[in-house]
């Protein structure tokens, strides 16, 4: 624990702010009605509107009040594993039993109406500690479990943090945040809620040097050899010609990042175009709506930068600042991802002309 | 996984009711008085578990900040709830006799834990069945929060979270940590307080 905090030394002398005072009832009343109100609705969690409609917009102590309801909802979304539920259910029944059979032979040391002896209050001090034995070793099999099951999240888990240094996104906007998943990639959006999908962001080539940091540089021809899935080339534009640059990389499946240089602006990109088999999760950080479009009809995404790209596949990671705008689609099991100075419409252009 | 929130019994859990016609509709106070006149009997103390399990889980991991450890304490609060169940006399709801054993199950924790805790290991996820976007938003909520959490001095963040996660009234709170109710509120609302500036300074903080 930090010992930045002053110590509330004042809760015990007669230095009251009755200002401070005012605003802790205001907060605990509001609590009553936060918690009152997910309680009656158990797991349900309190919707944007809600947390709304609970918010004061017109007094200073709305950003308590918000911060509030996103504890509150937070939560309600911690459960306990269901596997451990269902061991110590079963712990406690076994122990009940175990205890009946001991009061049958009159060694449980109870009175028979379940009086220990114990007197005065209410004893919270003393007890049983468990099956230690078999809940420790139960726990190094969770371990295990868990961090196969959860290893793309879990480094999902340092690329978030990040999000919060790269990211200027108020607490208070937390609630506020979504995610889209398409095949490899997800997009965590963090903008204000006041920002429109019309909202338009000059875009600026992303420099070369963020993209040159990446790991397994290679040719076209080794690449392609290395993929495990064809490496297309965009035909459009019709200048564009083979890619400068080409990384390949094999994480829990292979990515492919092909570059092209703006030689109007050698030290800027392009295009870049990344083809992600299953298995690579990356991790877009971006701050604009995210707009729905299409590429050959199906779904794609649509993102403006600047925004943080985070790709990873639990043990490798590596990070790049994107100034550009970004197309992403899937065809197949391929999830592909275009970076760009262009139009959504020339961008779609590009994407519907790989070859 | 499936969702360990909510009161569907499994076939355990139908086990643990067999003995039980309608402890569902019982209240706390009466279902410790089963519990204690019927020792033999596990669909009392089952549905008690059923009940108190998720805000228990949620104080101990909020305080905690470490999901095995956290349900390493949730265990021993249990059993020793269980154990000990002869000592309630009620003279304050079963509720908060629990997550006062869990309480002091934390202060062993803490007492006895490494002074580091692995943040990638605190997250815990509702099991029913989120999607992936989903899941990426709960953690990185749910992280964010046990991280200021630790932030906070220790009066602090054991009032916010014995309100907050194991909802807890102002009284009881008043009651377990031996403060007046006024106290009891002004640190809930400092440590509110505390955490917007935590986070905002986090953000503010970069460049």
């Amino acid at each position: 624990m930090s010992d930045e905090t002053p110590r509330d030394e004042w809760l015990t002398s007669a230095s009251r702010d009755p200002e401070e005072m005012r605003r802790a009832d205001e907060l605990e009343l509001f609590l009553v009605a936060a918690l009152t109100q997910v309680s009656a609705a158990d797991s349900t969690r309190l919707s944007d509107t809600d947390a709304t409609l609970l918010t004061s917009p017109h007094d200073a102590r709305a950003s308590d009040e918000r911060l509030a309801t996103m504890l509150v909802e937070v939560g309600k979304e911690i459960v306990p594993d269901a596997d451990f539920v269902a061991d110590l259910q079963a712990q406690i029944e076994r122990r009940i039993r175990e205890r009946g059979r001991e009061g049958a032979d009159g060694t449980d040391g109870t009175d028979g109406t379940g009086e220990t002896g114990e007197t005065g209050t209410d004893d919270v001090s003393t007890g049983g500690n468990g099956d230690r034995t078999g809940s420790q070793r139960g726990r190094a099999t969770r371990l295990r479990a868990n961090w196969r099951r959860y290893r793309p999240l879990w480094a999902a888990l340092a690329a978030l943090l990040l999000l919060t240094v790269l990211v200027a996104l108020p607490p208070v906007q937390a609630t506020l945040r979504r995610t889209l998943c398409l095949g490899s990639v997800c997009i965590v959006w963090g903008g204000s809620p006041h920002s429109t999908a019309g909202s338009q962001v000059s875009p600026t080539s992303t420099p070369l040097t963020s993209l040159l940091d990446l790991a397994g540089r290679t040719t076209l021809v080794q690449a392609r050899a290395q993929a495990g899935f064809p490496v297309r080339l965009p035909l459009y534009p019709a200048n564009l010609g083979p890619p400068d640059y080409v990384f390949s990389q094999n994480l829990d499946g292979a990515a492919v990042v092909l570059v092209w240089v703006d030689h109007a602006h050698p030290d800027r990109v392009r295009l870049s175009l990344s083809a992600l088999s299953s298995g690579i999760y990356v991790y877009k950080f971006v701050t604009q709506p995210v707009e729905v479009t299409t590429v050959h009809g199906q779904q794609a995404f649509w993102t403006t930068g600047p925004y943080m790209v985070e790709l990873q596949d639990g043990t490798y990671d590596t990070r790049r600042f994107v100034t550009g705008h970004a197309l992403v689609w899937t065809e197949g099991t391929i999830t592909y991802r275009l970076e760009t100075t262009v139009s959504l419409d020339e961008a779609v252009r590009i994407a519907e002309s790989l070859r | 996984m499936t969702d360990a929130r909510g009161s569907q019994p499994d076939s355990q859990n139908a086990a643990m009711h067999a003995g039980g016609d309608s402890v569902e509709a019982m209240s706390d106070e009466e279902l410790v008085r089963r519990a204690r006149e019927c020792p033999n009997d596990p669909a009392a103390f089952a549905e008690l578990y059923r009940r108190h399990l998720p805000r228990v889980y949620r104080y101990l991991l909020t305080r905690l900040g470490d999901q095995q450890v956290a349900q390493d304490a949730t265990a021993q609060t249990f059993l020793a709830a269980l154990e000990g169940i002869a000592s309630y006399r009620g003279s304050g709801t079963f509720r908060a006799w629990l997550l006062m054993i869990a309480r002091n199950k934390a202060a062993d924790v803490f007492r006895t834990r490494r002074a580091t805790v692995l943040l990638e290991t605190v997250a815990d996820l509702p099991s029913s069945a989120p999607s992936p976007e989903q899941e990426v938003v709960m953690r990185l909520q749910l992280e964010e929060v046990l991280r200021a959490l630790r932030s906070l001095s220790p009066e602090r963040a054991e009032a916010v979270a014995l309100r907050l996660f194991g909802e807890m009234s102002i009284a009881e709170i008043s009651a377990a940590m031996e403060k007046p109710e006024a106290a009891v509120k002004m640190l809930v609302y400092r440590a509110l307080r505390d955490l917007r500036q935590r986070l905002g300074y986090t953000i503010e903080a970069e460049p």
